[in-house]
This record gives C-alpha cells, sequence and structure tokens, in this order.
C-alpha cells in the first residue's frame, strides 16, 4: 500500500511538471494550429540555461528566471522565424508542421555544440524527506509542486481575467475573425509564444530538477509525453491539458510500481495512440469524429 | 581511397532504396510517416536474426537461423510490412495528418523502447553482430574486391526498386494515391476508399524500408538502438524534399546529394574545442536549415513530380503549378 | 430512386437535420432549395455518406446505404460535387478525367506491376471518351494543363466533365451555379440536359431560384432541417410555409 502512496506521490510531482509542459504547448497550437514538434527544445533551452546560471552563480531563482527567458525567446524565435513566415506565405500545415521538426533538429543540434553529447549532471544539494499524510517527499518536490500550481494559477487568472487572455481566447476561436474584427492577431500570436515559452523554459528547469541530468535530446524525449497529455486534454484547451498532465503523470508513475521503469513511457506512448485514436478531440470531450468531420 | 568511395557509394544506393519506399507514403500518397526508419531497423534485425545463427551464451534473440541471404532479405520485408499493416490499419483510419504523423513517432519511440529493454527479443541495447557477406561463403572474394561485388548487388536491388515504382507511379494505382493526396473528398466522391489507398502505400512504403534494411544490415555488419532514431527518417525526408517528392529519380538526386555528398562534405568539418560531436552537429544543423529552405521556397523539390502528357505530338503550354504545398487547408 | 427516411443529425446538441423525408424520382431533375442554415447541405453530405447519420434510412435504387462509406456509395453510381469545385489540382485536366472514369478495377497492383500493356490498352478507350467529353466542355486544348492552375469558371467545368465521365444513374450537384457567369450557366444547362438525356436522376442544390425554375421538373424545399414543401416550382408560390421561410426572406431582401 506504501509503495502506491509513493507512486501517486511521484505521480503529482510528474504531472505538475508534464502540466506546465503541456500547457506550452497547447497554448501555441491554440493560437497557430500547428503541433510544435520543436516543443521539446523549450524545455531543453530552459534547463541548460539554468544549469549554465546554476553553475556561474548558485542561485536557483536566478536559475529559474533564466531558464524562463530562454525557453521564451527561444519560442518567440521559433515562431517569427519559422511558424509565421511559412504561415504568412500560405503554406500547407502539414508542411509547417515538419518545418517543426527541422527546426528541433537544429535547436538541438546548437546545444549539442555548445554543450558536447555527454549527460549533464545538474545534481543540487539534498534536501530533507517529508511526510505528508501517506506521502513521501522532498522538500524540492514539494517547491516543484507548488510552483508549478503557482504557474498554472497565473495562467488561469491571465486567460480569464485579462485583456491579452480575451484576445488570445479570441484568436484560439477563429484567427481571421479576429484579426478582421481588430484584434491585433499577429500580435496576440507572437507574445502567446513567448509566454508559452516561459512556461515551457520553467517546465524545462523543475523537469531538470527533478531528474538531475541534462543530455541535448533532453526535452525531445519529454516532447511525446507533453503531446499525450495536450492531446488528451483536448488539443488547444489550457484547463484540459492541465488534467490530463496530471492524469498522465499518476499513470504512468503509478505503472512504473507493477512493471519495469523502462517501460512507463510505453505506457504514456500506448496511452497517446489510444487517446488519438478513440478520443481525438481529448478525454473531456463528448464530441466523437466522423470521417470528414 | 577507392575503397572509400565503393563503401560511400554502396550507403547511397541502399538509402536510396529506402528513401524511394519513404517517398511511396510522403511523395505519392501525402502521409508524413515518422515511424518509416522503425520499418527499416526491423528490416536490419530481421536480416540479422535470420541469417547470423547463435551468438555464443550471454547475448539471446529470438529465431537465430542460418538462412541464405535472399530468404532474409523476404523475411525481413515481410515483418516490416506486417508491422506498418497493424500501425496503418489503426492509424490510419481516421486520423488527420499530424495526429497520424504523431501516432507515428509514438509507434516507432515505442519500438526502440521495447526493442532496447526486452533482451530476448534482440539483445537489446547491446544489440546484434557477426552478420556475414552475403554470397561470400560461395563466391569467396578477397576484402579488397568484395566490396564492388556488394555495391554492383545493391546498385541491381535499387534499379529493380526503380523500375518496380515507375511502373506504379504511372498506371492507374499511381494515379489514385496522387489523387488521395491532392483531395480526398473527391477520391471518395469518385469511388476511391482513401483508408484502403492509403494502407497499400504505406505497407508497400514500408517493405522498401524493410529491404533496404535487410541490405543495410550486411553493410553494417553489426547493429544496436543507438544506431536510429526518428531522426534518421528526417534525414531521408530532407533527401526527399530536396530531390523532389514524388519523383523516383528526383529522390534518387536528393539521397546522392543530401545523404552522400553533403554527408561526405560536412566529415570534414573538424572537431573543436574538445567537442566529439562538434562536426555532427554542425552537418545535422546545416540539414536541417537544408530542410527549412527547401520547404519554404522550394516544395517541389529539385525535379518535380513528372507530369504525364495526353497530347500527341501537340505543343501544350507548360506552366508549373505552384499550388502544391501552399493553400493554407 | 433516392428515397429518404425520417433522417437526423446534430452537432453538440444543435439539430442541423431533423426527420428529414423526401423521395426524388428516376431521371428527373430536382431542385433542392430553402435559406441558408436549412440543413440543405448537411443532408447530402448524410445521403452521400460523407457525415454520418444520426437516426433515418436512406435508400437508393432499392438498397438501404446509410452508414456506408462515401466511397461505397459513389461505386452505386450515386456521384456527387461540392460547392467549392474539388479537382485535383496536381494532377492534369486528363487525369482529373481518368480518374473519374468507373473503372476501379484497373487500380489493382498487380495488374501495373504484370500487365501494364493490356492495362494501357483498355484505358484507351477511357481516353477516347475522356477527349470527347472535354471536347463537348470546350476544354480539350487543356487537358495537359494541371487543374489547379484554371479558372474557376473552368474548373466548374471540369468538375461537370468529371460527372459525365463518371456515367453515374444518379448525381447530386452543391451549388452548381456559384461564382458562374451567365455564359457558362448556360453552358450547366446544356449539360444538365445532356444527363437527363443519359437517363442519369439530378439533384441540384442552388440559390439561383431562376435557374432552378428553368431546370427543375420539381423542387424539394427545406427550413430549419427539414421539408416544408414538395412539388413544380409553380405550386410554390401560393404555399404559405415556403413564403414565410425563404421566399419571404429573398423578397424581403430584394
Amino acid at each position: 500500500m506504501d509503495t502506491v502512496f509513493l507512486g501517486i506521490g511521484f505521480g503529482l510531482v510528474t504531472g505538475s511538471i508534464l502540466a506546465l509542459s503541456a500547457v506550452a504547448f497547447t497554448l501555441t497550437y491554440a493560437v497557430s494550429g500547428i503541433p510544435n514538434l520543436a516543443h521539446g527544445e523549450l524545455l531543453t533551452y530552459g534547463a541548460y540555461a539554468a544549469y549554465a546560471v546554476t553553475r556561474a552563480t548558485h542561485n536557483l531563482f536566478l536559475a529559474a528566471a533564466a531558464a524562463a527567458l530562454a525557453g521564451g525567446m527561444t519560442a518567440w524565435a521559433m515562431n517569427a522565424g519559422v511558424v509565421e513566415p511559412f504561415v504568412r506565405a500560405r503554406i500547407k500545415n502539414i508542411v509547417i508542421f515538419i518545418a517543426t521538426l527541422g527546426a528541433s533538429l537544429v535547436l538541438q543540434n546548437i546545444i549539442l555544440l555548445i554543450f558536447g553529447g555527454a549527460n549533464v549532471a545538474y545534481v543540487l544539494p539534498q534536501t530533507e524527506s517529508l511526510q505528508i499524510g501517506p506521502f513521501l517527499w522532498t522538500s524540492r518536490d514539494v517547491t516543484i509542486m507548488i510552483s508549478a500550481f503557482v504557474v498554472m494559477l497565473l495562467i488561469y487568472v491571465m486567460l480569464q481575467y485579462t485583456k491579452f487572455g480575451k484576445s488570445l481566447r479570441a484568436v484560439s476561436e477563429n484567427r481571421e475573425l479576429a484579426r478582421v474584427s481588430g484584434i491585433g492577431a499577429h500580435r496576440v500570436v507572437q507574445f502567446t509564444w513567448f509566454l508559452a515559452g516561459i512556461v515551457a523554459g520553467f517546465a524545462g528547469f523543475i523537469l531538470a530538477v527533478s531528474v538531475g541530468t541534462l543530455v541535448p535530446s533532453f526535452g525531445f524525449t519529454f516532447l511525446l509525453v507533453t503531446v499525450t497529455a495536450a492531446v488528451a486534454g483536448g488539443l488547444g484547451k489550457p484547463y484540459g491539458a492541465m488534467a490530463a498532465a496530471v492524469v498522465l503523470g499518476l499513470a504512468m508513475e503509478i505503472s512504473a510500481i507493477y512493471v519495469d521503469a523502462a517501460y512507463k513511457l510505453l505506457i504514456a506512448f500506448g496511452m497517446l495512440v489510444l487517446v488519438l485514436l478513440f478520443r481525438p478531440d481529448g478525454l473531456f470531450s463528448s464530441k466523437a469524429g466522423g470521417v470528414f468531420e | 581511397m577507392i575503397q572509400y568511395i565503393a563503401s560511400v557509394a554502396t550507403e547511397g544506393v541502399i538509402f536510396s532504396i529506402m528513401a524511394l519506399g519513404l517517398n511511396v507514403i510522403w511523395g505519392w500518397v501525402g502521409d508524413f510517416d515518422i515511424a518509416f526508419y522503425g520499418y527499416v531497423a526491423l528490416g536490419v534485425y530481421m536480416a540479422m536474426v535470420t541469417t547470423i545463427g547463435r551468438l555464443p551464451a550471454p547475448d539471446q534473440y529470438i529465431l537465430g537461423w542460418h538462412l541464405p541471404f535472399p530468404a532474409a532479405v523476404v523475411i525481413a520485408m515481410a515483418t516490416a510490412a506486417l508491422l506498418a499493416l497493424g500501425v496503418g490499419a489503426v492509424a490510419l483510419r481516421k486520423l488527420r495528418a499530424s495526429y497520424f504523423a504523431i501516432t507515428t513517432l509514438a509507434t516507432v519511440l515505442m519500438l526502440q523502447i521495447f526493442i532496447g529493454n526486452y533482451t530476448p527479443l534482440f539483445n537489446g541495447y547491446n544489440g546484434l553482430y557477426g552478420m556475414e557477406q552475403p554470397f561470400n561463403g560461395v563466391l569467396n572474394l578477397s576484402p579488397q574486391v568484395y566490396p564492388f561485388f556488394f555495391l554492383a548487388l545493391c546498385t541491381a536491388v535499387l534499379a529493380a526498386v526503380y523500375l518496380v515504382l515507375e511502373r506504379l507511379s504511372n498506371s492507374p494505382f499511381g494515379r489514385a494515391l496522387r489523387a488521395v493526396r491532392e483531395e480526398e473528398r473527391a477520391a471518395a466522391a469518385f469511388g476511391r476508399s482513401i483508408y484502403t489507398l492509403k494502407l497499400k502505400a504505406y505497407v508497400l512504403g514500408a517493405a522498401l524500408g524493410g529491404l533496404g534494411g535487410a541490405l543495410f544490415a550486411a553493410y553494417l555488419g553489426a547493429f544496436n538502438p543507438t544506431a536510429w532514431s526518428p531522426i534518421e527518417t528526417l534525414l531521408l525526408y530532407a533527401a526527399i524534399f530536396v530531390g523532389g517528392s514524388g519523383n523516383n529519380r528526383g529522390v534518387i538526386l536528393g539521397v546522392m546529394l543530401v545523404s552522400v555528398v553533403f554527408q561526405e562534405i560536412t566529415r570534414f568539418i573538424p572537431n573543436v574545442g574538445g567537442n566529439a560531436s562538434f562536426s555532427s552537429a554542425v552537418r545535422e544543423i546545416l540539414i536541417g536549415i537544408l530542410i527549412l529552405v527547401t520547404m519554404r521556397y522550394r516544395i517541389q523539390g529539385l525535379l518535380p513530380e513528372p507530369r504525364p502528357k495526353d497530347a500527341v505530338g501537340e505543343a501544350v503550354a507548360a506552366k508549373p503549378y505552384a499550388g502544391r504545398g501552399s493553400a493554407a487547408d | 430512386m433516392l428515397d429518404v427516411r425520417e433522417l437526423s443529425k446534430s452537432f453538440g446538441g444543435v439539430k442541423a437535420v431533423s426527420d428529414c423525408s423526401f423521395t426524388v424520382p428516376a431521371r428527373r431533375v430536382t431542385g433542392l432549395i430553402g435559406p441558408n442554415g436549412a440543413g440543405k447541405s448537411t443532408a447530402i453530405d448524410l445521403v452521400t455518406g460523407f457525415k454520418t447519420v444520426d437516426a433515418g434510412v436512406v435508400r437508393f435504387a432499392g438498397t438501404t446505404i446509410q452508414g456506408w462509406a462515401p466511397h461505397r456509395i459513389s461505386r452505386l453510381g450515386l456521384i456527387r460535387t461540392f460547392q467549392l469545385p474539388k479537382e485535383w489540382p496536381g494532377l492534369t485536366v486528363m487525369e482529373n478525367m481518368l480518374l473519374a472514369a468507373p473503372e476501379h478495377g484497373r487500380e489493382a497492383i498487380w495488374r501495373a506491376l504484370l500487365t501494364p500493356r493490356p492495362l494501357r490498352e483498355a484505358e484507351e478507350e477511357d481516353r477516347a471518351r475522356a477527349r470527347t467529353i472535354l471536347e463537348e466542355f470546350g476544354l480539350i486544348a487543356l487537358r495537359d494543363e494541371l487543374a489547379g492552375n484554371l479558372s474557376g469558371g473552368q474548373k466548374r467545368l471540369v468538375e461537370f466533365a468529371r460527372v459525365a465521365m463518371a456515367k453515374p444513374r444518379m448525381v447530386i450537384l452543391d451549388e452548381p451555379m456559384g461564382g458562374v457567369n451567365p455564359v457558362l450557366g448556360a453552358r450547366m444547362g446544356d449539360a444538365i440536359a445532356s444527363l437527363v438525356a443519359a437517363d442519369v436522376t439530378v439533384v441540384i442544390v442552388e440559390h439561383n431560384l431562376p435557374f432552378i425554375e428553368r431546370v427543375c421538373d420539381s423542387v424539394i424545399v427545406m427550413a430549419l432541417g427539414t421539408v416544408i414543401a414538395t412539388g413544380p416550382f409553380s405550386s410554390l408560390r401560393s404555399n404559405r410555409a415556403v413564403v414565410d421561410a425563404y421566399l419571404g426572406e429573398v423578397a424581403a431582401s430584394a
């Protein structure tokens, strides 16, 4: 029974990191209509920036800020340099989608160029264990969860109560309509990417803290899990992504108790395939898709 | 030097076979499949476990047969085709284009994790080794001569694949596939089962991937899960985009340019600052940029898809259609 | 020819088509009209299998076809067009024509590999027929042009030529006059007449009422997802429900 709670504990940590990553992914999808296959690199850039700053200053707040900024700038560049020019040239969505994979290749190898291919240890000092109810966490785990929760709360407030949030929702409903009705769709899209990058960069930082090692493909391996959560939550729906991420995190970590941990990604991808097949509009959607609907 | 050229040429020929297979899926019918290198890898593994017999004790893997190479090729193709049939039957049923691509990405990663961790299948992360040179048991060629024989063998296979694909491409079957690519609804409205046609193309392409894999197995001699990743598929795509999607000759040209000339030239980039990955990183960055530039400015590639002519002896004003790949959908 | 009983379809709780019933007589031209949002497009998508039916029965030439995939319905000889012409843009006009021919058996892989010559010879007949039809539509000079390079009007004509090529038993034309100039319109009228002369049953969904009046033998009027009247066009002017739902709207906007 204890191991189950241990799994749930891990699951909540993984789920909260995943939730940030998935929200960022789903927000860029909401405004651009393209699943961004270079999303994983936002986490990678955040993580490596945090690593570099930690080594230089030993200040984790600065590291977190650097991660967010690196993610935000990378995402901004991705949209301005790849996605928007392709959209403006009226190139098919599937081609833009492929272009994001090309961007992922470039970004991953820039990291390889700078930091080399070897594992980089990102080990922070040990923290004490906390017994909270039936759960056993380290105080770092708790910090991760609280910070993720705070970021999600901020996203919620931003979406519901700010003018930008309203514009973002309008653009994701209909880009063309938003454009003609005077909302600066272009600026909203650009800023959304920047914001999503900040969230993803921060997610990369807390993922790095929780995993402890970095490689250039660090974010790419997290991409599909992110996509799984985002799709399960209904692509383009931020709250759906958050909820699905927590469910997925729990499913992965609890299953790791019963099967070899190496296979827990297999379970996540298996879930992705099932969701795509049976609930392509997300777990929480009531719509069943037809062939051409 | 001449050995080196033979080796590079053989690699180019084998990659051409793989890329022609992938082109059936992407160029003809327009599905973006990221799992393709998984079918190649499966071909490699199957060719090995059916020819190398039993390796000494700690290594474990299925079959362990000692079949002649042609039989291994058939098994490699059939296995790749079978897996593609399973994946395609599920993923092509009603998925949007990007969902299909994501499903195939998940598939290839699952395959990689499974093969790496489940050692009884293909010896896990240790991989397989000890593949013999095909037909050299009979021919007994010297190590100086054999590479040229193998190059000739691979070239003959490429020629056969090319002829078969040209025949298919110019047939009503090839035309129906392109109709599905160009406008699915119209294809359905005129009696085409989109699903069946896509599935046929997918299985055909994967079988060619398995064929390329079997030859690659003989070329490499050893193989393990670190030797392949979704990025390999992307490199094949780079060759197809540059050469010309849908054009068999263009695809071969693209492989020769991207996977051979480009790869070999960038091999001479020195490693800077003690970073052993420096030159490969530069190469992949350049390939990524090449992909982006091609997609943005010349989506039809160097050799666009050929256009069949009906007019006999009449001059018809040929105007390229710029719309392929443009017009948001 | 076509018998539709109590067809229903809703999207996310909104009923697009509800309890819609009508019949289309064989070898006649039937108009399907109604104000925007009446459910006409959904109804033909349901009949041709492009959308899945929630409830109801569709019979075509005695065969119950609801729930069938679009290509199976097409292979029974029920061919449809779309509001915007859906040519195969990257293929030539001739390829567009050959693809419309009802000869799906020729697309077997083994035939392409093993018997390419007989296959080509068999296709020569189709090519000849395609040339004749293209000649009629004035498209013959464009047969090696990519369909995507044609003008909007020419694409409409290709769409019609493809329908003729398919030897259908019944066609459903979805707004064939959309974006068509009067000269081209006359040609469309001729094309429809020659379909009827070839014993084809025709259904036309159209907003252009004068065109409907001129071409159709009878008319089905839809509003709010269901059929509110049927009969010859002339009888509808006096039909209160129709005037309220549809003609009134036109009169008001005129």
